[in-house]
C-alpha cells in the first residue's frame, strides 16, 4: 500500500497564524468571553471587576489574553469561583 | 422526545471526579484528604476542593467537562501541598479509561493561592472528554 507523506508548510502556517482574519476571530471571541467574565464576576468594591481586559498579545501568533493582570487577589476570586474557567465557554466551538 | 438524533445521557462527573480522587488518594495511604464539591471556609486540614467550572458538548455522544481543583495541605512550607498537589495532577492524567472519561488535558498546573485561612493552598484546572450512553 502506498503511504502518504505529509509535509507541513511551515511558512503557510506562520502566515495562516498571523493572519489578519485569524486576529479578528480571536479578537471577537476574546470579546465574548470578557463579556461573560464581567458579567459573573463576584463584585464587592468592583476593582476586580473593572481591571478585566483584553490584552492582545503577539508571540510566533497573534494571541488574546483575557483576565485581571493587575490585582493580585484575582487568582484566589477565580479559585473559590471558577468564574474565570467559566468564561471560556462563551467563546464558542470551532 | 423524538428526532434525527439519539438522546445521550453522561454520568454525573462531578461524582466521578471527586470519587477517583478519593480512591486514588486512598491507594497512596491518604484517606484522611478531604475530598469534596462543597468549599469550607472554615478548613484547615488537608483536603481536596473540586469546582464544576463549566464544559460543551463536542458530538452526539461526547461532551467536555472543566473543573477547578482546590488543594490544601497545613504544614510549615509549601511540600505537603505540594506533594498533594502532585498526587492528585498525576492520578488525574492516568483517568482516560475511567468511567465514561475519553480523554484528559491539564489546563494549568498547580499554582499557589494566598489562603484566607493561612493554609497552603494550589489550584489547578483541568478539562476531561466524556462518552455518553
Amino acid at each position: 500500500m502506498a503511504r502518504v507523506r505529509v509535509v507541513l508548510n511551515s511558512a503557510g502556517m506562520a502566515a495562516l497564524l498571523n493572519d489578519y482574519g485569524v486576529d479578528a476571530e480571536l479578537g471577537r471571541r476574546a470579546e465574548a468571553i470578557l463579556s461573560a467574565q464581567k458579567s459573573a464576576c463576584p463584585v464587592e468594591t468592583g476593582h476586580l471587576q473593572s481591571s478585566l481586559q483584553v490584552q492582545a498579545h503577539t508571540t510566533d501568533r497573534v494571541t488574546r489574553r483575557v483576565g485581571s493582570f493587575s490585582l493580585p487577589y484575582g487568582m484566589l476570586v477565580e479559585a473559590r469561583t471558577g468564574f474565570i474557567s467559566r468564561s471560556v465557554d462563551a467563546a464558542g466551538g470551532a | 422526545v423524538s428526532g434525527l438524533l439519539p438522546v445521550v445521557r453522561y454520568a454525573d462527573p462531578l461524582l466521578w471526579i471527586t470519587g477517583y480522587i478519593r480512591a486514588a488518594l486512598v491507594a497512596l495511604g491518604k484517606s484522611d484528604v478531604r475530598v469534596s464539591d462543597r468549599y469550607d471556609e472554615t478548613n484547615t486540614d488537608r483536603a481536596v476542593w473540586v469546582l464544576p467550572t463549566g464544559g460543551h458538548r463536542l458530538t452526539v455522544v461526547t461532551a467536555t467537562r472543566r473543573f477547578g481543583i482546590n488543594i490544601y495541605a497545613p504544614g510549615p512550607t509549601g511540600q505537603p501541598v505540594n506533594t498533594l498537589a502532585e498526587d492528585v495532577r498525576s492520578a488525574l492524567a492516568a483517568c482516560p479509561g475511567s468511567g465514561a472519561v475519553k480523554a484528559y488535558t491539564e489546563l494549568s498546573a498547580p499554582v499557589p493561592i494566598d489562603d484566607p485561612n493561612g493554609i497552603p493552598r494550589r489550584y489547578m484546572t483541568c478539562e476531561i472528554v466524556i462518552k455518553g450512553a
